[in-house]
């Protein structure tokens, strides 16, 4: 019997209400993360994981709106919550994130201690007498869980002071504070060297196989998805178009997309003289293409792709795609 | 493509994206309430200025003895002066002083700064030093303080604060020209310019100016306030224009005399004061919030 | 860099400005007058007095020995002689110093304490009508002139209502508390004069209100406008991911960034409390600099209106070098330049 998943997304629809019109960022998004597990959600710029990142949380901003569908979290929809509980139980407790530019996601003129403590002081209760302490404490076991060198000095530091590895770190650190028990990270490591962009991911798996964080790395960058994930989710134009484990996804793709993205990496082993796009662009989400979204670009597209959005269909256990292709089975 | 076809394209496009430029924002200021309401204020003041002469119902300089102190009625809308003087006409009489020493205050002041803020953003170096620390210089005193105290060295009268306001506000537009002078040095049809072996001279004001217009224009009507405000503080101080001129400033001074009883005579000079300079002030908001999202876009 | 250097490096620049002041003055009032003697002697001396001023203040003398005997006068504290009161204008000066240092203080005080709260308020409640009430509300008050302003104040508070004094720093019934500061209320607190601290308090309203009502728009605009901006910044995504109430990040972490820039205005602020000094002092009959510099203006007394424009020039200038310093204090950031 297979367990309940720790998150199950279902339908999800986030649309951007601009004077330009209606941005359907998020058109029926489906993901299943099972627990314990690092799962990856990949896809172009601008595909919509990040907004889906901020939907499951509820901080999607102005003008936009989650619109319709469910956010299952330990069988709870988090979209039937109110703020309040969102706040108090949700964010930074039982789901927490980190985002892309540790620079301008750090308070600027607040020390790293300020902020982590800050942080632990919202969810966890201390007891009166020795609270000072125990924050303090708590905030140097937050900065050493995430290998921080010097704990000691972070805390008294500003964000400009610390490297940007290291300010990755902190936001971590910050996140985890009060054990969670989802973790996102968008795009943690895109504005980080690619050496400190390694030992950030090292720590994502040490994180998961000591503490059994679940996690959702959001990158748009396959290889880090084959490095460090179990499942992965591909997205394109706000919508999940195949779903796997990772060796699958690399070995026997089956979604025209993936394919294509598979086929645009430069690879070693071979001599390509020119790397293989797909061609377009991605699609105006205001005026989404009829029928499926990736039918413009498609090499196999077909008469019915304009018409219909494909279904989602389990091709295999644990294997879902949304192509017309895979449609009747 | 050779480089003279290169730079006329490049002309061409700089001189069609202005023009749209200009449309598009006078489309913008219109449709914004709050600077639709001041161009509107700032309309009618010029309208009143200029039409002075057929607005008037009395002559503003006329004395009459036997009217004086005369509380506001149909026949004198704002009442009389201490000198039987038709206020209403008086107020609207001074609306073509204040525009015109606002307009020359500004006008001076916005020549000089930007040669000068031109100059210095352009060259750089030892002339770009000096002219900052002069301007530092200028900048340390409260502006309306060492205006009164040249205008004062140079004697009574309008022209005094004319020139005394010009050289208490050119280092502002001085630094703005300069700042813009600095960030749009590095563009690149600056290069193309040099390449093709135009002059510095012809550089700068071909190719550096015209785009220096915009945030001045909004600096402009955002000082025009200012200005006016400056001029009748310093006529209320009796540094300006002197009787019996119909300056705004000057009035409420005369006028302060009397308020305990006759409130009118400096009450409204103040109002057409407040008014002008609100009307000033809503426009060159509106226009800052035009310009702002489009600036930041660039 | 550390603090102390930054501090260093502008306290030289201070010094270069303040030498560049007074060579402007000096040109101001040697040169521009079509006649500097007079000028300096008033209009209605006579023939042989202009001849004995000449030669007194040296204006027979080349230019660069002018420069090097007025600043030698400066540095020794003399400003020259008032016609009006016939005294030295340094003694003049610092007799009334007190009166518009407690009226600037008080009135930079209110600024930024009402301009901090209305501007917070604003923002909070941004396009709600009470947002449209304060920004109309302060519009009005920067495009009001201040004498006009004073002059209604006047009127309602003291002429229809009788709230509020006339004019005057204290009750003339009363006695100024004992000079230890100069200023009324300072002095009275720390006498425990309760009588003199009322009433000075009291006598100081109408003025503070006046110079007030015209900062504080600068002030609520920047703080309206800086914490909407701040309130889009990344860092408040993160500390709401991170479960933060809305309350404390609004109220620590972005008041306190949107704070910041807020300082740098109370330098200007100062800047623009001397000059409307000399209109405000003059309608509330307030025995300040600014009063003394009204009366020298309409005399054309040459000698105190050049003291005092160097005075608030020093004045200005300092002002500015402690707000850059608290600036750089609260911004770690800025140090680093």
């Amino acid at each position: 019997m297979k367990e309940k998943p720790l998150l199950e997304i279902r339908d999800l629809r986030t649309y951007f209400y601009t004077y330009a019109g209606v941005v359907r960022a998020l058109e029926g998004v489906n993901l299943e993360i099972r627990k314990g597990e690092i799962f990856g959600l990949v896809g172009e710029t601008g595909c919509g994981k990040s907004v889906t990142a901020l939907s499951i949380l509820r901080l999607v901003p102005s003008p936009g709106k989650i619109v319709g569908g469910e956010i299952l979290f330990k069988g709870e929809d988090l979209l039937k919550l109110s703020e309040e509980e969102m706040r108090t139980r949700i964010r930074g407790k039982e789901i927490a994130a980190t985002f892309q530019d540790p620079a301008t996601y750090l308070a600027p003129s607040f020390t790293i201690g300020e902020q982590t403590s800050d942080v632990i002081k919202a969810h966890l209760n201390l007891e009166k007498s020795s609270k000072r302490r125990r924050l303090y404490d708590r905030v140097i076991e937050v900065l050493k869980r995430v290998q921080l060198p010097d704990p000691w000095r972070v805390i008294k530091q500003y964000p400009h002071e610390l490297s940007g590895g290291m300010r990755q770190r902190v936001m971590i650190g910050m996140g985890t504070s009060c054990n969670p028990s989802l973790f996102i990270a968008d795009e943690a490591t895109t504005f980080l060297d690619v050496t400190i962009g390694a030992q950030i991911l090292r720590l994502f798996v040490d994180m998961n196989r000591r503490y059994g964080t679940t996690m959702l790395i959001i990158t748009h960058n396959l290889g880090i998805v084959g490095e460090i994930c179990d499942r992965v989710a591909v997205m394109y134009a706000g919508q999940v178009v195949e779903t796997c484990d990772v060796d699958l996804l690399f070995n026997n793709p089956l979604h025209p997309y993936t394919n294509g993205l598979l086929q645009a990496i430069p690879r070693l082993d071979r001599d390509v003289e020119r790397l293989k796009e797909i061609p377009g662009t991605i699609p105006n989400l205001i005026h989404p293409p009829t029928g499926c979204r990736f039918h413009p670009r498609c090499p196999q597209a077909m008469e019915i792709c304009k018409e219909e959005p494909p279904k989602r269909v389990e091709v295999e256990p644990g294997h879902f795609i949304s192509c017309h292709l895979f449609g009747k089975i | 493509m050779t480089l003279e076809s290169l730079q006329s394209g490049l002309r061409e496009e700089e001189e069609a994206s202005s023009l749209q430029e200009i449309r598009y924002m006078a489309h913008l200021l219109f449709s914004n309430p709050i600077s639709a309401i001041g161009a509107v204020g700032v309309l009618a003041l010029l309208f009143v200025a200029i039409f002075a002469p057929y607005i008037i119902t009395h002559d503003p300089f006329a004395i009459k003895l036997s009217d004086k102190f005369l509380p506001p009625s149909r026949e004198h809308l704002f009442g009389t002066d201490h000198l039987g003087r038709d206020v209403f006409s008086r107020v609207i009489w001074g609306s073509r002083i204040s525009l015109t020493v606002g307009f020359i205050t500004l006008l001076e002041s916005s020549i000089v700064g930007t040669l000068i803020g031109l100059v210095s953003g352009f060259k750089g170096g030892i002339v770009d030093s000096i002219m900052m620390r002069i301007t530092d210089i200028f900048l340390a005193f409260p502006s309306i303080v060492l205006a009164l105290a040249v205008a004062a060295a140079l004697g009574r009268g309008l022209t005094s604060v004319m020139v005394a306001l010009g050289i208490t506000w050119w280092p502002l537009y001085a630094r703005l020209i300069r700042g813009q002078t600095l960030s749009i040095r590095e563009e690149q049809y600056i290069e193309v310019a040099r390449l093709s072996g135009a002059s510095n001279i012809r550089i700068m004001f071909r190719h550096v100016l015209p785009n220096c217009i915009a945030p001045l224009v909004v600096q402009v009507s955002m000082d025009m306030g200012f200005t006016i405000l400056a001029a009748a503080s310093m006529g209320f101080l009796g540094i300006g224009a002197q009787p019996p001129s119909p300056e705004w400033g000057l009035m409420c001074a005369i006028g302060s005399r009397y308020f305990l009883q006759q409130w009118w005579v400096s009450t409204f000079p103040g109002l057409a004061i407040f008014l002008s300079v609100m009307a000033f002030n809503l426009l060159g908001d509106g226009m800052r919030d035009v310009l702002d999202p489009r600036l930041r876009r660039g | 860099m550390k603090l102390r250097y930054y501090v260093v490096k502008r306290l030289t620049q201070l010094v270069f400005v303040l030498l560049g002041t007074s060579l402007i003055l000096f040109i101001v009032s040697h040169i521009i007058p079509a006649d500097p003697v007079r000028a300096a002697a008033g209009p209605k001396a006579t023939p042989e007095e202009l001849e004995i001023i000449k030669h007194k203040l040296g204006f027979d003398r080349p230019l660069h020995v002018q420069y090097i005997i007025y600043m030698a006068n400066l540095l020794r504290g003399d400003l020259g002689r008032s016609i009006v009161t016939l005294r030295p204008v340094i003694k003049d000066l610092t007799e009334r110093l007190p009166a518009t240092l407690e009226l600037s203080i008080f009135s930079l005080l209110t600024t930024a304490v009402m301009g901090i709260v209305l501007g917070i308020l604003s923002a909070q409640k941004r396009n709600k009508w009470v947002d449209h009430l304060i920004r109309v509300v302060s519009l009005s008050g920067i495009s009001m002139p201040s004498f006009w302003l004073a002059l209604l104040f006047q009127m309602i508070f003291f002429l229809r209502l009788g709230w509020l004094p006339s004019g005057g720093r204290i009750d003339p019934n009363l006695a100024p508390p004992t000079h230890i500061t100069g200023l009324y209320v300072l002095d009275s607190l720390l006498t425990g004069n309760i009588k003199a601290l009322i009433s000075s308090l009291h006598h100081l309203i109408g003025p503070v209100i006046s110079q007030s009502t015209i900062g504080v728009a600068s002030v609520i605009r920047m703080m309206r406008a800086g914490m909407l901006e701040e309130m889009t910044k990344d860092y408040v995504k993160m500390l709401r991911a991170a479960g933060l109430s809305e309350r404390l990040i609004v109220y620590k972490y972005v008041l306190k960034n949107s704070l910041v820039p807020c300082v740098t205005l109370l330098g200007v602020m100062f800047g623009s409390m001397l000059g409307g000094s000399f209109v405000i002092e003059t309608i509330f009959s307030w025995p300040g600099v600014g009063r003394y510099g009204t009366q020298a203006l309409l005399n054309l007394d040459f000698q105190p209106i050049m003291a005092i424009t160097l005075i608030m020039g020093v004045m200005y200038s300092v002002a500015n070098l402690l707000v850059d310093l608290l600036y750089a204090f609260l911004n770690p950031k800025v140090r680093l330049e």
